[in-house]
C-alpha cells in the first residue's frame, strides 16, 4: 500500500530534505480563517498538515488546543463540517498529505467503518487518534484504517518501555510521532542527548520514518533534531502565533514567517 | 464458570465490549506498572494485613449495619437496613480506595499523589491519606464544584494539598478527571494518580472495585447475624459507581438478590439536566474507557447537572455497563427535588444526615419499599454523610436564618479579626 504520505516521505528522502507537518483545529478561530491558515502554511513550505476534529475531551493536548478545541465547539461545529473542510483542502493541496487528527469516541460514534471510508474519500491520507493502542483489540481501528489506504500513525514518548516500542513497531504504518517534552527552549547540550537516546533506541524498534514534536520554535531547534527524525512536528505553536496577532492579517504574515523562518 | 463476575485481568480490563484501555501510548506504561504492582500486592499477605488493619484502626470499619425501624414503620414495607458508610473516616467510602492506592502508591515507591474530585470526597480521601502517609498531594476539581463544595476544598487545604480549579469544559468532575490524566503524563515518574471510582483506563475500575467491595462483604456477613440470611433487594446510587460496585460485587452471584443502582436525575429525565446515563447516554469511548456516556450526535460529552456533585458526571463505569446489558442490575433514577424529600425523610424518621448522593439511593426505596412484604429486606447503602451539604441543602430549602446567620457573620467582620 503506498499513499501521499509514502509519496512524500519518498521524495523528502530523495531530495535529502528534512520535512516539517503542521497542525490546526479545524474551525479554529472559524472555518474560514482556518483554511487561510492552512494556505499560508502550505504556502509557507509545510510537507504535511494534521486537521484536528474539536472534541470536548481532549485528553492529550495542552492547554492551547484544548482552549481552541472546546472555543470552536462553541461555535456549534459538527463533525460533517469537518469532511467537508476535509475534504475542500484535499483537493486545493494535492501535494501535501492531510491526516485527520482526533479522539477515538468521534470516529467510535461516526461509525468506525464509516469514518475510515469517509476520510478516505475526502482525500486525507492518515489518521493520528492518540487514545487507540494498537494492542486495544476489541475494536479493528488498525485493520480498518489499512483496509481504506490510511495510515494509522501511532506514538511513542520517552516513557514508552522497550516493549511499548517493539509494539509500535510491529504496527507501524507511513510514520511513527514521537513527542518529547525535554523544554528545548534553551535547551542544554544534556536535554539533547537525552532526546537522542530515546530516539536512538526508537530506531531500534521502529523501521517506519519517525517525526518529532516538542514545542519547536526556531530554525535552531530544527537544525538540532534534523538527524534524529525525518519530520519535525509544529504543533500548538502555530495557535499560539496565531492568537499573538492583532489582526487576522498580522496573525497569518506571522505564521507565515514562522513557518518559513524553519526551512 | 461464573455469570456475572470476569476475571478483568484475564480480560484486560474489558468487561463484556466495555471498560479496556483506551489511554494515550504516554500513559501505558504506567497502567502497565500499576496493573503489575496491584497484581503482586494482591498476593502479598502482608499489604493485605496492613490494608484492613488501616480500614480497621484508622477509618473505622466495619461501618455499621443499622436497622432503619422507624423508616421501615413509615414505609410500610420491606425491612429497611443502612449501611453507614458515612461513619467511615472522611465520611465517605472514598477513603476504603484512597487507603488501599496509597499503599499501593508507596510499595511503587512514588513520592505524589494527585486525584480528580466531583462532591471533594474523594479529594478529601486523597488528601487524608497523603497527610498520613507523607505524600505530596495535589487535587483536581472543577471551579463549579469547588464553589458548591467549599468545607471539602477547606479541609483538602489544611490537610496540606493542593486544590487546583479547573476552569475550562463543564468545570465539573469530568473536566476534572481529563485535568488529572494530563497532570499525571507530566509527572508518570513521581506520581501516582488515585482515580476515586470505577472509571478510567484498565487497572482503574477493577483496583477500585476490589478496595470498595468490602462493603458488600461486610454486609453479607452483618446481615446474616442481624437476619440469619441474605437481603432481597439492594440500592446504591451510582455517580461513576465506586459505592454501588462496592456493595453489589459480593453478591453478584447471588441471583435471587435484586440490585438497583440510582442515577440522578437532576431536573427530570425530560429537562436534559440531568445525569442519567442509562437514559438517553450511548455507548462511547472517553477517559479511557469504553461505556455508555452522555453525548451529542457527533460524540461530544454533555454537560450534565445534579444536586450532588458526586454524582454529576458524563460517564459511568464499564462494569456497570456491563451488568446493565446483562440485566443484572437494574438501573433506576431519582430527581434533585425526589433525594432532598429523602433527605428529609431520613433525618426527620432516623436522625441521619445522608449526604445529598446516597440520598438518591434513599428516595429509590421510598418508591419502592411499599410495594414489599413485610418478610423482605432492604439493604441501603448510605455512602457518605450529608454534614458537607450544609451550604447547598440550606439553599435548596431556602433556609433563612442560615442565611441570615451567614450575612451576620460577614457583616461582623467573619475572619478579619
Amino acid at each position: 500500500m503506498t499513499n501521499k504520505i509514502d509519496r512524500k516521505l519518498a521524495q523528502l528522502k530523495q531530495d535529502n530534505r528534512h520535512g516539517l507537518m503542521a497542525h490546526i483545529v479545524i474551525g479554529y478561530p472559524n472555518l474560514p480563517v482556518s483554511e487561510k491558515i492552512i494556505l499560508f502554511l502550505a504556502e509557507a513550505g509545510a510537507d504535511l498538515i494534521e486537521l484536528q476534529i474539536p472534541f470536548t475531551d481532549p485528553l492529550a493536548d495542552g492547554p492551547t488546543i484544548l482552549k481552541a478545541n472546546l472555543d470552536v465547539l462553541r461555535t456549534g461545529i459538527k463533525v460533517a463540517d469537518c469532511f467537508r473542510f476535509a475534504e475542500k483542502m484535499a483537493s486545493r493541496l494535492t501535494d501535501i498529505p492531510l491526516l485527520f487528527m482526533t479522539y477515538i469516541n468521534i470516529p467510535y460514534n461516526y461509525g468506525l467503518e464509516n469514518f475510515c471510508r469517509d476520510s478516505a474519500a475526502a482525500g486525507l491520507t492518515g489518521l493520528i487518534v492518540p487514545d487507540i493502542p494498537p494492542d486495544e483489540k476489541d475494536e479493528p481501528y488498525h485493520d480498518l484504517c489499512l483496509a481504506h489506504n490510511l495510515h494509522p500513525i501511532y506514538i511513542l514518548s520517552p516513557s514508552s518501555t522497550q516493549e511499548r516500542m517493539k509494539l509500535i513497531g510491529h504496527y507501524a504504518s507511513g510514520f511513527v510521532y514521537c513527542t518529547a517534552r525535554v523544554g528545548i527552549t534553551g535547551a542544554r547540550e544534556s536535554q539533547i542527548a537525552g532526546l537522542r537516546e530515546f530516539m536512538a533506541s526508537v530506531r531500534k524498534y521502529v523501521k517506519v520514518p519517525l517525526s518529532l514534536g516538542f514545542g519547536i520554535s526556531s530554525r535552531e531547534h530544527v537544525e538540532s533534531i534534523r538527524e534524529l527524525a525525518e519530520i519535525s512536528v509544529v504543533g500548538s505553536k502555530v495557535i499560539d502565533i496565531y492568537n499573538s496577532g492583532q489582526s487576522e492579517k498580522e496573525s497569518l504574515e506571522k505564521i507565515s514567517s514562522f513557518v518559513r523562518g524553519l526551512r | 464458570m461464573k455469570k456475572y463476575i470476569v476475571d478483568s485481568f484475564e480480560s484486560e480490563g474489558h468487561f463484556g465490549p466495555y471498560g479496556g484501555r483506551y489511554a494515550p501510548e504516554m500513559l501505558i506504561p504506567a497502567l502497565v506498572a500499576l496493573e503489575k504492582a496491584y497484581r503482586e500486592a494482591q498476593q502479598d499477605s502482608s499489604f493485605v494485613a496492613e490494608f484492613e488493619k488501616l480500614l480497621a484502626t484508622y477509618s473505622g470499619r466495619p461501618t455499621p449495619l443499622y436497622f432503619a425501624e422507624n423508616l421501615t414503620r413509615k414505609l410500610g414495607g420491606a425491612r429497611i437496613y443502612l449501611k453507614q458508610e458515612g461513619l467511615g473516616q472522611t465520611g465517605s467510602h472514598k477513603i476504603n480506595n484512597a487507603i488501599g492506592q496509597a499503599l499501593l502508591a508507596r510499595r511503587m515507591g512514588k513520592k505524589r499523589l494527585i486525584a480528580e474530585t466531583g462532591a471533594g470526597q474523594h479529594g478529601l480521601a486523597t488528601a487524608t491519606v497523603a497527610a498520613r502517609f507523607g505524600f505530596e498531594c495535589e487535587i483536581f476539581m472543577g471551579e463549579l464544584d469547588m464553589k458548591r463544595q467549599r468545607p471539602n476544598v477547606f479541609w483538602m487545604e489544611q490537610l496540606g494539598a493542593k486544590v487546583t480549579p479547573v476552569l475550562y469544559g463543564t468545570r465539573t468532575l469530568k473536566d476534572a478527571v481529563n485535568e488529572s490524566i494530563k497532570n499525571w503524563i507530566e509527572n508518570l515518574e513521581t506520581t501516582h494518580l488515585l482515580v476515586g471510582s470505577v472509571v478510567s483506563a484498565h487497572p482503574y475500575p477493577t483496583i477500585v472495585r476490589d478496595f470498595q467491595s468490602v462493603i458488600g462483604r461486610e454486609i453479607r456477613d452483618q446481615i446474616m447475624e442481624e437476619e440469619g440470611r441474605l437481603p432481597d433487594c439492594l440500592i446504591a446510587c451510582v455517580g461513576g459507581g465506586s459505592n454501588s460496585l462496592g456493595m453489589f460485587y459480593p453478591f453478584l452471584e447471588d441471583e435471587g438478590i435484586e440490585m438497583v443502582g440510582v442515577e440522578a436525575a437532576g431536573l427530570g429525565i425530560e429537562s436534559g439536566k440531568h445525569s442519567a446515563r442509562f437514559q438517553g447516554g450511548k455507548k462511547g469511548i472517553v477517559e479511557g474507557y469504553k461505556s455508555y456516556f452522555l453525548q451529542d450526535d457527533d460524540g461530544q460529552t454533555l454537560t450534565t447537572h445534579s444536586v450532588a456533585a458526586g454524582l454529576d458526571y458524563a460517564g459511568i463505569g464499564p462494569e456497570h455497563a456491563w451488568l446493565h446489558d446483562l440485566g443484572r442490575i437494574e438501573y433506576t433514577h431519582a430527581t434533585d427535588q425526589e433525594a432532598l424529600e429523602a433527605l428529609k425523610l431520613l433525618l426527620k424518621t432516623e436522625g441521619l444526615i445522608p449526604a445529598l448522593e446516597s440520598a438518591h439511593a434513599v428516595a429509590e426505596a421510598v418508591k419502592r419499599s411499599p410495594g414489599m412484604g413485610s418478610d423482605q429486606i432492604i439493604v441501603i447503602n448510605l455512602s457518605g454523610r450529608g454534614d458537607k451539604d450544609i451550604f447547598i441543602v440550606a439553599e435548596v430549602l431556602k433556609d433563612k436564618a442560615w442565611l441570615e446567620f451567614l450575612k451576620a457573620k460577614v457583616k461582623e467582620g467573619y475572619g478579619d479579626q
